[in-house]
């Protein structure tokens, strides 16, 4: 057993072995890097057209899954008069002015003539509640399961990061961590075996690896493709970038819209962001003042959570393991002389 | 007398084989200010033409706009200035211009003009007609042979309204355009407003300049209003096509296999939806005459 702490590895001097641990490390990261990219990247040479008819819903769900989904059929009860703002009922001075509550408009509604999201949804403001509370409760599991159709839209025209790709990319990351760790793990066992303690470097070099590959793991929600078929449509409807009087105007008859208002075209198509300052505001404000007192993913932004550069829907999240596998006790030596 | 002159030509310059161009049907020139309306109206614009010369050096935001139109709808680039009618032969520089944008659209085909806006190494900024003679005629093939070297995307040369004619014009208006399409083996995009005002203010007739063209070589048509000043037609792109101009548009239509119809609207444009009446007329007689 002698050979396992008395060989070149083990004896390695520190400088030599960190730089080859680091080389490992930075390999790792290219190699992460590179399988992320082709996995957002998927098949973007043929474009999806923007369809004749737009559903907001199925938009909205492009853009953020069923938290935008929620949002959108929340709007739509309100345009139909159907929840209102508590404040408006003349409850609101009482309430805390942090906390923007909405209801049903009428107790009696039970929204049977409504598609099941939106009955869902009503049915939850039976009590008055702050909008953001329905991300936490169990209408999302309920709007999940309707949102089916839209799942398989979204993978049958490839929009999403390839599923494969990602398990694949998980195990990848997983594959690299352990072994990263292990060789690092190795080598403060043979420190340990020598009686050496200058071992700091390394131990940082660890906790650096275990931080640094899963974020180098995550990918965009969204392929390529869903990506520019998103940026097309948000470039195609500038106009309704902001819908600021969009309630003060007929709607008219319009090809691309169906049946569906100016205003849930907007919410589908760029988030709440675009009711901010219209009729809509307190639904803006609403979302803007559970999105400051909360963190996480529950951002009020047209591109769902944690997304910095303006695409949508983030990896927040998806498949890597942030922040597992750490501790575990025993840092001992570094070893080398 | 004419016509015997253009069955000659088509004799003695047999036409080499062209492989045949889809039908494109009926679509608008693209002017940025429809961008956000086109979408509302999609089913009634089965293409569009876009001025090529306005995605040369293109900031981010029209290469954008590019990547959305192309991504939604065929696109015919249209150029303004490649000045087939130079004597001084192509502007490299325009060329692979044009191209670029020809490479990115891949287009069914491309067009531009018969005429020359540069001369003498000078831009005219204007299309200016050619005299009608043999001249002319060797300096368009030389150049066409150099576009054609470059741009392997078949393309279409589109008659002008002519401000002047010269007194040196050895061919009619049918005789001239035939034999550049025979000639080149390029096709015609033929303007109807366009020849429709050269008939009525050079006093011939339009529909017998159709009759003698070739007619397999009409690939697109243009349409648009025009208005009268100080007695003659001004090809003036700012009004509702004209009921003289629809008849032209229908009569070229049961002669020629057109591929695709434009609606080139370029001044005082009016909101997409009030293009529509129009659109959805071209398409009537479109269908009509060229079953899908």
């Amino acid at each position: 057993m002698q050979w396992l702490f008395e060989n070149p590895l083990a004896n390695m001097p520190g400088p030599a072995f960190l730089g080859l641990f680091g080389a490992l490390l930075v390999g790792a990261i290219i190699i992460l890097r590179i399988k992320a990219a082709n996995i957002e990247q998927g098949d973007h040479a043929t474009p999806l057209a923007i369809p004749d008819q737009i559903d907001p819903y199925k938009i909205a769900y492009l853009r953020g899954g069923d938290t935008e989904v929620i949002r959108t059929a929340m709007l739509d009860l309100v345009e139909q008069g159907r929840i209102v703002d508590v404040q408006k009922e003349g409850l609101g001075k009482v309430l805390s002015q942090a906390k923007m509550q909405w209801k049903v408009a009428d107790p009696t509604d039970t929204g049977a003539d409504l598609p099941p999201i939106q009955r869902a949804i009503l049915r939850a403001f039976a009590i008055p509640r702050d909008p953001e509370t329905l991300f936490q409760s169990d209408i999302k599991s309920r709007v999940h399961e309707e949102t089916r159709p839209y799942r398989e839209w979204v993978d049958q025209e490839k929009l999403e990061a390839d599923p494969e790709g990602r398990l694949q990319l998980r195990k990848l990351m997983i594959i690299c961590l352990i072994g990263i760790e292990t060789l690092g793990a190795y080598k403060l066992a043979a420190a340990w075996m020598h009686h050496r303690s200058n071992v700091i470097f390394l131990i940082g070099m660890m906790f650096f690896a275990m931080i640094i590959l899963p974020i180098c793991a995550q990918h965009r929600r969204l392929s390529q493709r869903g990506k520019n078929f998103l940026r097309h449509l948000q470039s195609a409807f500038g106009k309704l970038r902001s819908v600021k009087d969009a309630r003060s105007k007929p709607v008219e008859p319009n090809y691309a819209y169906g049946n569906a208002s100016l205003p849930l075209m907007a919410m589908g198509i760029f988030g709440v962001s675009a009711l901010q300052g219209s009729s809509y505001d307190p639904l803006y404000q609403s979302y803007q003042r559970a999105a400051s007192t909360s963190s996480g993913c529950s951002t009020f932004t047209s591109f769902g959570c944690g997304s910095s550069s303006g695409d949508s829907g983030s990896s927040c999240g998806s498949g890597s393991s942030c922040g597992s596998s750490c501790g575990g006790g025993g840092c001992g030596g570094c070893g080398g002389d | 007398m004419a016509g015997a002159v253009a069955v000659a030509v088509v004799e003695t310059k047999p036409v080499p084989a062209r492989e045949p161009l889809r039908s494109l049907g009926v679509g608008l020139g693209y002017r940025p200010v429809h961008r956000d309306e086109i979408f509302a109206h999609r089913s009634s614009i089965d293409f569009f033409e876009i001025v090529a010369d306005h995605y040369f050096s293109a900031s981010p935001p029209k290469l954008a706009e590019l990547d959305l139109l192309k991504s939604n709808f065929p696109l015919i680039p249209h150029g303004l200035a490649l000045s087939i009618g130079s004597a001084d032969g192509i502007d490299q520089r325009y060329l692979q211009d044009f191209q670029r944008v020809v490479e990115t659209v891949q287009p069914a085909w491309c067009s531009d003009h018969i005429a020359f806006t540069r001369a003498g190494g000078i831009d005219i900024g204007h299309l200016t007609p050619l005299p009608k003679t043999a001249a002319s005629l060797r300096v368009i093939r030389d150049n066409l042979r150099r576009v054609q070297d470059c741009i392997t995307t078949p393309l279409i040369l589109e008659n002008i309204t002519e401000s002047i004619r010269y007194p040196e014009d050895e061919y009619t208006d049918a005789e001239f355009l035939g034999r550049i399409c025979e000639e080149n083996n390029v096709g015609l995009l033929l303007d109807v407003t366009n020849l429709y005002i050269n008939s009525v203010n050079y006093r011939f007739d339009a529909l017998e300049v159709v009759r003698r063209l070739p007619k397999d070589q009409i690939v697109q048509l243009h349409f648009v209003g025009g208005r009268m000043e100080d007695g003659r037609w001004v090809d003036s792109h700012d009004a509702t096509t004209q009921d003289e101009i629809w008849q032209l548009l229908e009569a070229i239509l049961s002669l020629a296999p057109v591929k695709g119809v434009i609606l080139e609207r370029d001044e005082k444009i009016p909101p997409l939806k009030d293009l529509i009446p129009e659109l959805e007329r071209a398409r009537d007689l479109y269908r009509h005459a060229i079953p899908a």
